[in-house]
């Protein structure tokens, strides 16, 4: 029994603060969250071969993603049918099948068990080697969208196509802007450790009150520095990177965010902080090469900021990189950042990402360690006495008048996108699915 | 010490002092004085994973060159950074230092050597090891960083915020 009712958590304007303390609340969160929702597990570029398999947790349950030899990608629990080892214990690789190194009970890469050592001593066992309780059993459900691998612990809930929503076009446009249709991860990721419960940082996505404030410094910094040099000063690219976020709050505003049945948001569509980038002349040519015209200017007018998928990833359409959220303990997260290149695509496009991700999402940017610092502030704040709740009331007398054609919508510096995460959290806390 | 070219006691001394006056220089967070250390085109770069080869198509976890490092000079303690509300501190330690065989074409002379560091930041000390690979040409009496790689032991491992540069 736990000592909590959902309901008394979630009002319509603010939450008890125990969502993001309680470690309960985490428990259950893994239950009836993270074990049901589809989760992002990865990119089946990142297993481009038979043999090839990548390593992750949804939550705290080792899976391995991995590619067999007809070409299907498998998701599979990561544990020995025998007494329960991880059996991959490297981030990723290569192998003919797996191989438990406690026992050596061997695998095919689909999961089923091939063979087990001193096989006489399970005679008249009851041992059977077919059966699936010996096995990596695979995930229960698997779904493979543009290359984009999601899973989900649970049989039952939606089909990812209505778990997705109108965030597919965030994925489809994703791929769309690679002159062959196809992405393709690159490098090891960035993994950054945040004192925070893994809610402060998807909430933080969407949250268009905070770059003006919490990311002044760097702005202020790159505009001082470019005060002191000499007239005719050629714009650095890093400029084009760094100042979007000290914007008004007017183009936040203007930006608008977008709420989805899931929990899913998104903010921009048509203009977003990545809008002022110079075009790269060789990639404009790749891409009218491949897609013509007018479909060219159609993928490129498609500008959506960061699109949240709730509750296990984050990717933007501008810029080729996302961020995975991986819960470890109520106040511990670590966000992984991936990035990728568009195939057929120029260099200077991952240049660019890279540049970016480095200013912004490196544990040692200018940007990354300001919004860590918010969280952590977040929860040294809520040990205090004064009162429970954390408030997410802006905006909510406009939530009534939201467009609901493809999602509610409001002004960019509305709390809609908090509002919509803990609606759908409530749903699945009190039942385990989403739906309701 | 497998030295490629023939080095003098001095060059050695010196090339030593110029490494313990880089550690001090951010030891005390002298960002202006640490900068003057690095060429017109010198940069700092923390890959991200020791096999890494490119500071531009792959993620680093710093490749700074000294226009961001000037912005960085700027925003070290700035009051409206809230990461920056606490002190920074830090102590670094250089030893092992050598000449590889293998030297850059170019004129520089690479040198690397071992550091441990501890960083004390918002009540909580850290200690980072790896190795740093210098790139030098010489100037007037002493030395300008061309290149300064650092290759944390855990660089792909899982990071916590490092506000200043080891």
């Amino acid at each position: 029994m736990v000592s909590f009712e959902i309901s008394d958590l979630i009002q319509e304007n603010r939450i008890d603060k125990s969502v993001y303390l309680d470690p309960e609340i985490f428990e259950l969160e893994m239950q009836n969250i993270w074990a049901k929702a589809w989760i992002f597990i990865g990119h089946d570029s990142q297993v481009p071969h038979a043999g090839d398999f990548y390593t992750t947790d949804i939550g705290r349950s080792p899976v391995v993603m991995v590619r067999a030899k007809d070409g299907q990608v498998h998701v599979l629990h990561n544990r020995c049918g025998h007494k329960g080892a991880k059996v991959a214990g490297k981030k990723c690789g290569n192998v003919a099948g797996f191989r438990c190194p406690y026992h050596g009970w061997s695998y095919k890469l689909d999961g089923a068990l091939r063979g087990v050592p001193n096989r006489h001593g399970y005679e008249n066992t009851d041992f059977d080697i077919k059966d699936p309780q010996f096995s990596m059993t695979p995930l229960a459900r698997v779904a493979n969208v543009r290359g984009f691998v999601f899973a989900s612990l649970s049989p039952e809930g939606p089909s990812i196509e209505e778990f997705l929503g109108d965030a597919i076009a965030t994925i489809n446009n994703v791929a769309d802007r690679a002159p062959e249709g196809e992405i393709e991860i690159v490098c090891s990721p960035l993994r950054y450790e945040h004192d925070c419960n893994w809610k402060m940082f998807v909430e933080n996505l969407n949250d268009a009150m905070h770059p003006m404030v919490a990311h002044a410094s760097v702005g202020q910094a790159a505009k001082s520095y470019l005060a002191d040099q000499p007239e005719g000063t050629v714009y650095p690219k890093e400029a084009e990177i760094i100042f979007p976020f000290g914007s008004s709050y007017k183009f936040f505003d203007e930006m608008k965010v977008t709420a989805l049945k899931y929990g899913h948001s998104y903010m921009g569509g048509q203009s977003s902080i990545h809008t002022g980038y110079s075009d790269i002349p060789d990639y404009m040519d790749a891409m009218e090469a491949a897609y013509g015209d007018t479909k060219t200017k159609e993928i490129l007018s498609q500008n959506r900021h960061n699109t949240i998928i709730y509750p296990s990833f984050t990717l933007k359409d501008a810029i080729q990189a996302m961020r995975v959220v991986r819960p470890v303990s109520v106040d511990k997260t670590i966000i992984e950042t991936w990035h990728f290149r568009l195939k057929g695509a120029p260099d200077e496009m991952l240049k660019r990402t890279i540049l970016y991700s480095r200013l912004i999402n490196s544990n040692a940017s200018m940007v990354g360690p300001d919004d860590w610092d918010c969280y952590r502030r977040m929860h040294e704040g809520l040990q205090s006495h004064s009162s429970k709740w954390v408030d997410m009331r802006r905006g909510l007398s406009a939530d009534s008048k939201a467009t609901q054609s493809k999602g509610a919508q409001s002004f960019g510096t509305s709390d809609l996108s908090f509002r919509n995460q803990y609606r759908v959290w409530a749903k699945y806390m009190n039942t385990g699915t989403s739906d309701a | 010490m497998h030295d490629l070219m023939p080095l003098t006691i001095e060059d050695k001394h010196r090339i030593e002092g110029f490494l313990y006056e880089e550690a001090l220089c951010l030891d005390e967070a002298r960002l202006d004085d640490w900068m003057s250390l690095y060429s017109e085109d010198g940069v700092y770069w923390m890959p991200a994973s020791p096999a890494q080869t490119c500071p531009l198509t792959e993620i680093s976890i710093l490749y700074e060159d000294q226009l961001l490092m000037d912005i960085r000079r700027r925003n070290l303690g700035h009051a409206l950074s809230p990461s920056m509300d606490y002190p920074i501190r830090g102590s670094r330690i250089i030893g092992n230092i050598h000449l590889p065989k293998t030297q850059p074409n170019g004129g520089a002379i690479r040198v690397c050597s071992t550091f441990h560091a501890q960083l004390y930041y918002r009540e909580e000390t850290t200690h980072f090891a790896g190795k740093y690979t210098h790139d030098l040409v010489a100037k007037a009496e002493s030395y300008s960083i061309v290149r300064k790689r650092v290759d944390l032991i855990n660089a792909d491992g899982v990071q916590r915020n490092l506000l200043i540069y080891i």
